[in-house]
């Protein structure tokens, strides 16, 4: 104490102290997930450490000041401040004028150290400022793993159109794969969160990954953003719930200044919106009219206090629903169904009369798409020390879905084709909707101690609702003629002509789930560390309604004995009528006790406790250290099927239908290190090793709860038993064909889960050196290896051992190729269990070029090459993920392969460059370009149809043959007015194979081998997206009003060259075809060649590898956006 | 001024991308083409072709993916046939009436007649030959069906079908319009079922014998011919006119003299009838054998007449043997001369067609 008095007193007494400020910009690997840091040293101009000097950090825009003092070593951090800036760091010390340094920026997760170095100096200067140009931590001399930031200029920027997704922003990561996968892993194992609460499609269903998916729109508009970060392996345990990448982002808030801007961007079909030629193809875009609407403020509510900030967009797609035409129609159209204008009059002015039931049109009607959704946020500075924000996500959206095709239930083919029509209210909608709220609040507890606390709730809502018209029976009305001979009747139709009534999917088709979640994290730095300790709580519930068929399904032979049965109903008050009967009919009830809906429910807690250490061994190294202990529980929600109790499945094992998976204890243990190899910060050389968890998407989980065989009693009749069973045709089949005492199925398909199934986990890798280099530009080259410990399996527990093997030179084992044969019990249809593995692996290497920002030009450029192994990827239901497996010996025994999301070489650049001219009035022009090249999508050879009799489809890995005619094949034949004519022989189709086997590179190498799982790939496809802006801006009052016109082109290749931007696709994965051959020909299989349809639409047999693809994709697509912003 | 040159520079830079753009060579564009239904549909000259179409159900077939080489028959062609002269007359044909329903299925199998399993431009068609049609036409007493063959020639410029107008075929008038599942013949008259002798006569390569067998001695044959009928079938072993004339060839040096050099009419009646198989529609089991494990033995119409005195047994008809799996033809000779089926498996509605390449001999 003594000692430091001394050095006070010492300091005093100098002339003239001047803080020359070395700033340099970094970004730490212990990244806060919605928050920055600032941190440093002040030093004497002899290199002595300065304590005691006190440290203001303010946040310009928003006046909020965050105050520390320097520690004994000369150091000082602020924890938990705002996203971005600028900020101005004011360094005061007795005897010396205050120095700031301006224009600092706080990224996203990261710690910007500002370093200050004490001068003694005879210098009249009353202050010293110093501007530090914006940067975004290119140069990150505290990062450790593998993290990226963008920027609010990048996301504002980067080329983009329609709903503007999150992920056209994040795909510009090196190590993003297609449709939104991050090293190597399915994209629903990503963590999408805002403000640190949860925005993933978590439950799983549909194919995009963030909430919104589901409606092609998103929950949140880019607008609102400030900052994104994609993390593939930042070392810090605070960062979790991910085995992809952990993307966060954080909203904008309000600031001092009013701030402002209206917006309206539009795209069509029309030729100034959208290309023509994809190649040598005329490209004819469907109809499309797209309009969006938003606005953005942020305005201070006390100045330096209460901050507000509000956004709202509004997205409507307007397109046909369908582009097919009754017979004799007047909207012309080349795409006529069988059905007549008048017949389907009829039979819609049938519904009406006789039940009040509204159809709506057949034929040229719109399906639309729409997305609301508003955003408001508060930020309160409380006082110096606490800060406080909630912010609030509110989306409605919802998009028009034509009824299923599906023939699960009813007859299907329902609509679109030449044989059948429906109707616009057979139809339903599909809801997207998000209510999220969360709230921060950051205290500083003391000079040394600081909070983080975080509270959301956030819940999404998927179900389906109706177009209009009701909740009434599906009636699938086949295409049966009057029979002409004496007497009447009709013959049996063999097609679907007229299908009314809903979706038999739609009823009872509910899904909503919510997170609750906690998180605290409390922060000690002290000397050379920063300790954390953190406890993280969430609890997760999804309720999940697929009650399919309740409103009963009927198939008719015709329409005339549709209308007479339900004639006979309405005469007999509404009961099922009994002479004139529907050919099938099929209901749905619910079995359980008192008939409620047979909802399925998941409930799951996850406990987080984590400690770390951030510590600085010296100014040039540094090590974080860090362990998290999870614990998840679930509730027990699945009940027990005691018929499927009294079961054996394969090697014995017995399975519950009630039992959920046991509680399970998951560790993090991670450290990371960054050394300034030189000292000058021009060289750094970073990494560490960790394991991440990640949340399955939850629906793997909810399938075992959902297929158990107790829930739903089921009502199916067909032909003669239709009559004797009293299911004739009624409107209200819940009340004439319920039992009393629910009679369950006889058979099951079941999902179960493994009681020692556990959350996803990865032990990740990571080494990277960054190198300054000359002319301002910064280079990086990374790897990344990491191994699966946990990942996603599936396997069939009620598979039956093969029976023997085919016959010829692909002799792989052959199952029973009969339900009774296949399965261990014959009343399971499946038994598919979800367990892990641990084989998948991924590794990359990256190399990156950076010019960050500078006088209006940044961009960068960089090369992953990487590789990624598993078993098997997993769909959404649990058995269509056992049976989309490749295998040879069959889907339970799996071999370790290439996995659907292996990217092996991808190249992505961004480029920005702005200029601004003139003062009062002025202008500004930019222009960005984004480009990647990427080779992706993998596929796979093999057989068409069941080859194996395992009862599973297109399942078995092709063999190569070393020549075709080692195969036999059927002969194809056409047929005209039920005459055949073989049009490819056997030896067509053998040369055909030999010779695609020669013009493939893969096949002809594997010649009398099995082909491997996604051995094949797509050639690279380059692509550059455009975004052009021209700004008009007039100062009044010293603050701007400026007019935007921007115009965003996504394949800005295509409209460069009508051959570039044109993607591919495999012609024929399912390269031969074939049935499970029997004993008749002495287990033979006889194979029939695919065949290819060119662009003209005319048919061989397959000639080529890949097709180009010709579709709207291909082309480049434009959208335009008007836009006025005051106040910035 | 500093402004008005950076505006400049970006109006440049513009210019030259969209110039970029629009300098791009223009070139044929590909578009999807139309089904055949959809190019009969488009030309009113076709107007009875599409009713008749739309009433048989194969309007669903020509809309659908496919290879199909449709003859489309112009609405002139289809007014010379009574029963389906015009549009309103087929469109107004019920299905409940049986009368009509007779009427629709005479009129699909028509149809049938005109389309071949596989899409073949005309250039392909130029060699000329039989193909098969997708009308199964009827032989025997039981339910045992063929589909016929169509004999495709083209003598100077035109492309006949089936011999020409004048033998119930027709001349193509438009060839190669292109269709996504097919390709479109336009021809001027609406097919007959083509029978045995038709189908010969359509083929320039059988004229010899179409000539001789036409001839006024040979009436006998031409009748045994033209009296086949689908429950009657007579199988017709063809030598080709390369046969005939190396059969009527004098004698050379020490090549003797062709078998039917010196034969008398009663002789070629005799030797005709010995390439003629009646009751049987004979048809190869495969492109290269007639059946792949068994001799076959083809009982012929060359009954030798009866000697005098009477022999016991009376005289049976001649034979000969078709060796298992192959098209080979043994015949009575000594040493036998084995004639080749070069042509298997032509379908007329009363008998099918074997060409061979030389004249067999029914005695030594």
């Amino acid at each position: 104490m003594l000692e430091f008095c001394q050095k006070i007193i010492k300091l005093h007494n100098m002339k003239k102290i001047i803080f020359i400020l070395i700033l340099i910009l970094t970004v730490t690997g212990y990244s806060q997930v919605t928050t920055s840091g600032i941190s440093g040293t002040v030093k004497s101009a002899s290199g002595e450490r300065i304590p005691g000097a006190s440290v203001q950090v303010i946040h310009t825009p928003t006046g909020t000041k965050y105050n520390t003092i320097t520690s004994a070593s000369g150091g000082y951090a602020v924890q938990a401040i705002r996203v971005g800036g600028p900020y101005t760091v004011k360094v005061s010390f007795i005897g010396s004028k205050t120095s700031e340094i301006t224009e600092v920026f706080a990224p996203l997760g990261t710690t910007v150290t500002v370093d200050a170095v004490l001068v003694d100096e005879a210098n009249q200067l009353k202050e010293v400022v110093i501007s530090r140009p914006n940067t975004n931590g290119a140069f990150s001399k505290n990062k450790t793993g593998a993290s990226q930031q963008f920027s609010n200029r990048e996301v504002n920027a980067i080329p983009t159109i329609g709903a503007r997704s999150i992920n056209s922003i994040t795909k510009y990561n090196p190590n993003a794969g297609s449709g939104g996968s991050f090293g190597g892993q399915d994209s629903r194992l990503n963590n999408f969160t805002i403000d640190g609460s949860v925005f993933n499609n978590g439950f799983g269903l549909g194919s995009d990954a963030q909430a919104g998916g589901r409606t092609g729109s998103s929950a949140i508009s880019l607008d609102a953003i400030e900052q994104l970060q994609v993390n593939i392996a930042p070392f810090d345990v605070r960062q979790t719930g991910f085995t992809g990448s952990g993307i966060n982002a954080v909203t904008r808030s309000g600031t001092n200044n009013i701030e402002g801007s209206v917006y309206n961007s539009f795209r069509s079909n029309k030729e100034s919106f959208v290309g023509t030629k994809a190649g040598e193809v005329r490209i004819i875009p469907a109809t499309f009219n797209e309009k969006i609407w938003g606005a953005r403020i942020g305005l201070p509510i006390i100045k330096d206090k209460l901050f507000f900030f509000g956004n709202f967009e509004t997205i409507d797609n307007v397109s046909p629903a369908t582009t097919w035409n009754a017979t004799n129609s007047l909207n012309g159209s080349s795409q006529v169904s069988a059905p007549t204008v008048e017949q389907m009059q009829t039979l819609s002015k049938f519904m009406q009369e006789k039940f009040n039931y509204t159809t709506g049109p057949f034929e040229a009607f719109d399906s639309e798409r729409v997305s609301k959704k508003f955003l408001v946020r508060l930020d309160w500075n409380i006082n110096d020390n606490h800060k406080l924000n909630v912010r609030y996500v509110h989306h409605d959206s919802s998009a028009d879905e034509q009824i299923s095709n599906s023939n699960s239930l009813g007859f299907g083919n329902r609509v679109n084709n030449v044989n059948s029509m429906s109707f616009k209210n057979s139809g339903y909608t599909i809801q997207d909707n998000t209510r999220s709220i969360v709230l921060q609040l950051d205290s500083k507890l003391s000079e040394s101690w600081s909070n983080n606390f975080i509270a959301g709730y956030d819940k999404q809502i998927e179900d389906r609702g109706l177009q209009g018209g009701g909740i009434f029976p599906t009636i699938d009305i086949r295409n049966g003629q009057p029979i002409p001979s004496p007497g009447t009747g009709f013959t049996t139709g063999t097609l679907n002509f007229m299908s009314v009534g809903l979706d038999p999917f739609t009823p009872g088709n509910l899904l909503n789930y919510s997170n609750l979640h906690f998180t605290n994290n409390v922060t000690k730095t002290f000397d050379k560390h920063t300790l954390l300790f953190g406890a993280n709580f969430e609890h997760f519930t999804s309720e999940n309604l697929f009650f399919q068929g309740s409103n009963g399904v009927f198939i008719f032979d015709n329409v005339e004995q549709f209308y007479s049965a339900a004639n006979e109903s309405l005469a007999l008050g509404g009961a099922p009528s009994t002479t004139t009967l529907p050919f099938r009919t099929q209901f749905r009830y619910s079995a359980l006790p008192g008939a409620v809906e047979p909802l399925q429910i998941l409930k799951s807690n996850k406990i987080d406790l984590y400690v770390q250490d951030d510590y600085k061994v010296s100014d040039n190294f540094r090590v974080v250290v860090g362990l998290r202990a999870t614990a998840v529980t679930f509730k027990d929600t699945a009940l027990e099927n005691p018929v499927v109790t009294a079961l054996t499945f394969a090697d014995g094992e017995k399975f519950n239908t009630g039992n959920m998976p046991d509680t399970q204890y998951l560790f993090e243990p991670r450290i990371g290190f960054n050394l300034d190899v030189t000292g000058d910060s021009k060289t750094q050389v970073r990494g560490g090793t960790g394991i991440f968890t990640g949340r399955p998407p939850y629906v793997f989980l909810s399938n075992a709860i959902g297929n158990n065989g107790v829930l739903i009693g089921a009502v199916d009749a067909i032909g003669t038993d239709v009559g004797p069973g009293g299911f004739g045709f009624t409107a209200n089949p819940a009340q004439y064909f319920t039992p009393a005492t629910p009679t369950l199925p006889s058979s099951f398909d079941l999902a179960f889960t493994d009681s020692n199934y556990k959350f996803p986990q990865v032990w990740k890798t990571t080494i990277a050196v960054d190198q300054k280099l000359p002319f301002g530009f910064i280079g990086t080259i990374e790897g990344i290896y990491s191994k699966n410990i946990n990942e996603v399996f599936y396997y069939n527990a009620n598979l039956a051992n093969p029976v023997g093997t085919i016959a010829g030179v692909d002799n792989r084992p052959l199952y029973a190729n009969n339900a009774n044969g296949v399965r261990l019990n014959n009343n399971v249809t499946n038994g598919i269990v979800l367990s892990n593995s641990n084989q998948g692996y991924f590794y990359s290497s990256t190399v990156k070029l950076e010019y960050p920002y500078k006088k209006g030009l940044w961009g960068s450029v960089a090369y992953t090459h990487s590789a990624a192994f598993d078993l098997l990827s997993a769909g959404s239901v649990a058995s269509g993920s056992w049976t989309n497996a490749r295998s040879v010996n069959g889907n339970n025994d799996l071999d370790l392969s290439l996995s659907n999301n292996n990217t092996p070489h991808r190249l992505v650049g961004l480029l920005g460059y702005k200029i601004e001219y003139g003062k009062q009035y002025g202008a500004a022009t930019s222009i960005n370009l984004g480009y990647i090249g990427e080779q992706a999508r993998p596929f796979t050879y093999s057989v068409g149809g069941d080859l194996n009799g395992d009862l599973v489809n297109n399942n078995d890995l092709l063999f190569v043959p070393l020549k075709a005619s080692d195969f036999r094949f059927t002969p194809i034949s056409q047929t005209v007015g039920g005459v055949s004519q073989v049009l490819f022989t056997e030896a067509q189709q053998q040369e055909a194979f030999d010779k695609f086997i020669d013009q493939d590179p893969y096949l002809s190498g594997r010649r009398g081998q099995y082909v491997e799982r996604n051995s094949n790939i797509l050639p690279m496809l380059h692509r550059i997206d455009l975004s052009v802006t021209q700004d008009f801006f007039v100062k009044i009052a010293g603050k701007k009003n400026s007019f935007q016109f921007r115009a965003d082109i996504l394949n800005f290749t295509n409209f460069l060259n009508r051959d570039w931007g044109i993607s591919q696709r495999a012609t024929n994965p399912n390269i031969i075809s074939t049935t499970a051959p029997t004993a008749a020909n002495n287990f033979i299989p006889f194979y029939t060649m695919s065949q290819q349809i060119d662009n003209q639409g005319k048919r061989f047999l397959t000639r080529d590898t890949i097709q180009n693809n010709a579709s709207v994709f291909d082309v480049w697509q434009a959208q335009f956006t008007l836009r006025y912003t005051f106040g910035k | 001024m500093k402004i008005k040159n950076q505006i400049l520079y970006l109006v440049a830079i513009l210019s030259v991308t969209f110039l970029t753009f629009s300098c791009t060579e223009p070139s044929e564009d590909v578009v999807r083409l139309p089904t055949i239904v959809d190019i009969a549909r488009a030309d009113p000259n076709f107007s009875i072709l599409v009713s008749a179409l739309n009433k048989t159900g194969l309007a669903t077939t020509f809309s659908s993916p496919g290879s199909y080489t449709v003859f489309a028959p112009t609405n002139e062609a289809f007014s010379r046939v009574a029963a389906y002269d015009t549009a309103k007359k087929i469109d107004d044909l019920n299905p409940a009436v049986p009368a009509d329903l007779i009427l629709i299925n005479n009129l699909r199998s028509i149809l049938q007649n005109h389309v071949l399993g596989v899409g073949t431009r005309s250039s392909d068609l130029l060699a000329g030959g039989y193909f098969r049609t997708f009308r199964a036409t009827p032989i025997g007493t039981g339910t045992t069906t063929s589909t016929l063959s169509m004999f495709i020639s083209k003598p100077a410029a035109d492309v006949l079908i089936n011999g020409g107008t004048t033998i119930g075929g027709a001349t193509v008038v438009t060839a190669d319009i292109d269709a996504s599942n097919g390709v479109v013949h336009v021809i001027n008259a609406v097919l007959a079922f083509p029978t045995i002798v038709q189908l010969a006569q359509a083929n320039p390569n059988l004229s010899t014998l179409v000539s001789v067998v036409t001839s006024a001695t040979q009436s006998t044959v031409l009748a045994t011919l033209s009296g086949a009928t689908n429950l009657l079938p007579v199988t017709v072993y063809a030598p080709t006119n390369a046969a005939f004339t190396a059969a009527l060839a004098p004698a050379n040096g020490t090549v003797p003299a062709g078998y039917l050099v010196g034969k008398t009419d009663a002789n070629i009646t005799s030797i005709l009838n010995y390439h003629l198989e009646r009751g049987t529609n004979r048809v190869a089991a495969s492109a290269t054998a007639f059946n792949a494990t068994a001799d076959q033995t083809v009982t012929t119409l060359f009954v030798p007449a009866p000697t005098t005195p009477p022999t016991v047994p009376t005289p049976t008809a001649f034979t000969f043997t078709i060796t298992r799996a192959s098209l080979r033809i043994v015949d009575r000779s000594t040493p036998a001369v084995n004639a080749n089926v070069t042509v298997t498996n032509i379908q007329g509605t009363n008998g099918s067609i074997q060409i061979v390449d030389k004249v067999m001999r029914s005695l030594p």
